[in-house]
């Protein structure tokens, strides 16, 4: 719509020329012959049409200055500021923003008006900055693209940084060699039971080599190291509010996370079917668009809008800056909203090899399908019935239903089954694997729980309630495990306007190793345990769910000892 | 007339030397000898003909008849390499034969001063040196032929090794050689490279028969201790099961007791959202299951997970993320990646989910 807009407005301009509109503008201001001496020495290494279609505007303005002292009334420039103040006034077609600008532009800054200055900003920072095309390879590949810019500047680092978010880790820095990239999946979580999920989600798999090794079997097991890229709303709150969503008032990012961590929740939690669907690339096309990734991932804030501007919506529009073969293809040039038919339109497209997913069978051997584990979790339990002399269940809802103490009493008691768990692995692997499925399953209420609980208490007012009745030391400890670690995912993210490198990376909060110790979640627990809150029932609930949760992980090392 | 007649003469003469050279000879043997052997010298019937000259040939010329012919190429001082053929030349007809000589061998002076050699050898008391000087003896090879002495240096021969085998036995037998012992016996009794002496010989049977009964008491010994060995080894293994399983048991038994069971149960109930629970879990409710802690969206609650995040939940949140697939789908790609994790398991110690 913003674009239609600006389309419009350029049309009412005088022959189409101009993007900008000048008559709010100030009168161009003039250049001294040092900043002019500056200019050459700056563009001694731009391509040859670019330095003389600024050559020639400069030359204009230094022409037209009166015979006046340097050395009063004009303040001295950085090279940077000349440049930009030319640039800001040129009328020449050479040096103002085209389509392909408009379009990377709108991707990298959240679809935000198009100013005068933008398109300044940026060529000027090629000029001047030594590491440009490191840190912002996007707008380097476009430059280079248009002016035909090949000079070779001092070698990049040949790492790009990425903050990946782990469920269970918090955040980490890592710092990946596009090299050790073997291939580009676009990633599919099937559709969904809640609203939210119903029409899948998309984003891009990056499959990751371990150090040292290149061959495609040992990149394709590493699936601990792999990562996955999407674009997500950033929720800084304790629950999703679904009137917020659909009015576009949460914030997009593009978040990295560990693949496992993906596939756990849509296959195991939410018993989802993923695809992972490889996309054709070169060797160079891959890696610089790892690159650049890296880029959009530092650089890109958005609305995130349930309708208009969604995961598929986002990563379409990627794309067509990423990857200028997507241009190309017929089957994508409609946008996409919902994100099963933009997977399904980018199998049948040119740009993915859909025939890896021809036979879902074989995509599993080879890690392209991942089906959800329901008809898994379905079999062990029929297998642990049968086995059983009388169980308490007769589905998986029916087995979680049941209090995880009373399980393993109900386990122990039996004792021929019992002697069967101690002698026949496959029956208990299938107990195993359902109390493992419980444990996720707790983990998610008790998230659920809490969240209920600070959503309905209000952040603050439930933290400071908490934070009240607690003496110094459990204060330290509760800020260090919990306020700290929550306000840093709450808070909107500081976005960079280029690839950091080590210095200029945020710092990330690390909840404080006291937090893991013996002795550091016993307190944690306690802290829990005597909070007289006022919204009593719900941290109850909190309280047992938590309890439920540690209950399900002691039964499965309770397993194991059976065994041993 | 005269000058004609005598150039006539002169060149008849010629033609007919020539004819003569042939017609006399009326045979031509042609020699060739191998490569690398110039200087071999060629004999027939023990008549220096020439050597093998540098182009390794030799044609002598013959009267049809049978020859010996010899050739000899010297290879230091007592050495030398041969060749042999009866020849049978014919008349008007040429033969070639090629030359292949022998291996190198000892002269006949060479072999006199080999000879030489081995006599003093055996003088000294060498054993071989006696058996080669009869040996010499019995065939004239380096000495004149003479069976007498032949015998007596093979006597020499046979009783000196005798004398060395008794030395040599009585060693072993001394060593406590069982076999040994016997045949020192023997030797005394025949006098076989000892002087015969029937006591010693007594002695050495009745030594041998009782190491044989001291073996045997000890190898008996030895294979009783072995016994006992293996009884105390079975025997703490058998402990070791018993302890442990003991220790399973106990184990079990606090978890049944009783008074854990009711506590644990009380404390439950105390909290009285146990149906609650049920109910979410079971059946689902609104809050049974958030919308989403993840797809399209990223919840804070994320991070309330870091409380109770210890060593032993990432274990299992490691292995429940590919259990699933490799016991439903052992052909999996995760199954694999299961594998590869199973097998870093047993070969950690510390890991505490230690796999069957």
């Amino acid at each position: 719509m913003k674009k239609w807009l600006l389309y419009f407005i350029l049309v009412l301009q005088v022959g189409c020329t101009s993007f900008v509109d000048y008559s709010n503008l100030e009168p161009p201001s003039k250049i001294t012959l040092s900043n002019w001496q500056q200019l050459e020495s700056v563009l001694a290494d731009a391509p040859h049409n670019l330095q003389q279609e600024i050559i020639l505007d400069a030359e204009s303005r230094l022409r037209s200055i009166s015979p006046v002292n340097e050395s009063t009334g004009l303040v001295t420039e950085t090279s940077r500021q000349t440049l930009i103040d030319i640039l800001n006034y040129t009328r020449n077609p050479v040096l103002l923003a085209d389509d392909n600008f408009i379009a990377i532009h709108d991707l990298i800054n959240g679809n935000q008006t198009l100013t005068a200055q933008a398109f300044a900003s940026v060529l000027a920072d090629s000029l001047t900055q030594s590491q440009f095309q490191c840190q912002q390879p996007i707008y380097w590949r476009y430059l280079q693209q248009r002016y035909l810019w090949n000079t070779v500047t001092s070698p990049c680092r040949p790492e790009v940084p990425f903050r990946v978010s782990s469920r269970h880790e918090g955040s980490q820095v890592l710092w990946l060699n596009p090299q050790q990239v073997s291939e580009i999946h676009l990633l599919f979580g099937g559709n969904g039971q809640n609203m939210a999920s119903r029409f899948g989600h998309v984003a891009l798999r990056l499959i990751i080599c371990p150090e040292g090794q290149k061959t495609e079997t040992a990149c394709n097991l590493n699936v601990f190291g792999h990562v996955v890229i999407g674009f997500m709303a950033h929720i800084d709150e304790f629950e999703l509010d679904t009137f917020k969503a659909f009015l576009g008032n949460y914030k997009a990012y593009l978040f990295a996370s560990p693949f496992m961590d993906v596939y756990q929740n849509y296959a195991i939690t939410e018993f989802r079917d993923v695809y992972s669907l490889p996309l054709k690339l070169k060797r160079q096309q891959r890696e610089q668009m790892v690159r650049e990734l890296s880029e959009l991932h530092w650089r890109f804030s958005s609305d995130y809008n349930f309708f208009t501007e969604n995961c598929a919506s986002l990563l379409q529009q990627s794309l067509r800056v990423l990857l200028p073969d997507f241009n190309q293809d017929k089957d994508l040039a409609s946008n996409y909203i919902r994100p099963d038919h933009f997977f399904s339109a980018v199998r049948k497209s040119n740009l993915a090899e859909d025939s890896k997913l021809a036979l879902l069978e074989q995509a599993e051997k080879e890690g392209y399908f991942f089906s959800s584990t329901k008809p898994f979790y379905d079999k062990a339990l029929k297998v642990v019935e049968k086995s059983m002399v009388q169980p308490a269940f007769n589905d998986i809802q029916d087995y979680l239903a049941v209090n995880p103490v009373e399980r393993m009493q109900n386990i122990i008691d039996d004792e021929e089954y019992y002697q069967i768990l101690s002698q026949d692995e496959y029956v208990f692997q299938a107990q195993v694997m359902l109390e493992e499925l419980a444990v996720a399953r707790y983990e998610r209420h008790f998230l659920a729980e809490g969240a209920c609980y600070f959503h309905e208490q209000g952040f603050s007012e439930g933290t400071n309630t908490i934070y009240s009745q607690l003496n110094n030391q459990q204060q330290q400890l509760f800020k260090a495990c919990f306020l700290q670690p929550v306000k840093q995912i709450s808070e909107p993210r500081k976005q960079l306007n280029r690839i950091p490198d080590e210095e200029a990376l945020p710092k990330l909060i690390k909840p404080s190793s006291v937090c893991f110790t013996p002795e550091g979640r016993a307190e944690l627990r306690v802290i829990l345990e005597s909070i007289n809150s006022s919204n009593l029932d719900q941290w109850q609930r909190v309280v047992t769910a938590a309890h439920l949760w540690e209950a399900s992980i002691n039964n499965v090392m309770f397993l194991y000892e059976i065994v041993n | 007339m005269k000058v004609i007649s005598a150039v006539s003469g002169f060149v008849l003469l010629l033609l007919l030397s020539g004819v003569n050279s042939f017609a006399g000879s009326n045979s031509l043997l042609s020699l060739r000898c191998g490569e690398g052997d110039q200087s071999t010298k060629i004999y027939l019937d023990g008549e220096y003909k020439g050597d093998c000259t540098d182009n390794l040939q030799l044609n002598l010329f013959l009267k049809a008849g049978k020859y010996k012919l010899r050739a000899v190429k010297t290879i230091g001082r007592d050495h030398e390499k041969t060749f042999e053929k009866a020849v049978t030349a014919v008349a008007n007809s040429p033969k070639r034969i090629a030359i292949t000589l022998s291996s190198s061998r000892l002269t006949a002076a060479g072999e006199i001063r080999e000879a030489e050699k081995d006599l003093r050898r055996a003088e000294r008391g060498n054993i071989t040196a006696m058996r080669s000087v009869a040996q010499r003896y019995r065939k004239g090879w380096g000495l004149q032929k003479n069976n007498e002495l032949a015998r007596k240096w093979q006597k020499k021969a046979t009783n000196a090794t005798d004398i060395a085998n008794a030395k040599s036995t009585m060693l072993s037998a001394q060593s406590g050689d069982l076999n040994a012992m016997g045949v020192m016996a023997r030797y005394y009794d025949s006098g076989q490279g000892v002087a015969k002496n029937i006591s010693k010989a007594n002695y050495w049977r009745k030594k041998a028969k009782d190491t044989k009964e001291a073996n045997l008491r000890a190898a008996k010994h030895k294979k009783e201790a072995d016994l006992r060995a293996a009884k105390y080894k079975e025997e703490q293994r058998r402990l070791k099961r018993e302890k442990e399983k003991q220790e399973r048991e106990a184990k079990n038994l606090a978890y049944r007791n009783r008074r854990d069971r009711e506590r644990l149960q009380k404390e439950l109930d105390r909290l009285s959202f146990i149906g609650t629970i049920k109910y979410q879990m079971g059946r689902g409710d609104k809050k049974g299951m958030p919308i989403t802690t993840f797809g399209p969206f990223y919840t804070v609650t994320a991070l309330v997970s870091v409380i109770p995040n210890t060593f032993k939940r990432q274990q299992i949140q490691k292995e429940l993320a590919t259990l699933a697939s490799a016991w439903a789908k052992p052909d999996s790609l995760l199954a694999r990646v299961y594998l590869q994790q199973k097998i870093a398991r047993n070969s950690s110690d510390n890991f505490v989910l230690a796999t069957k």
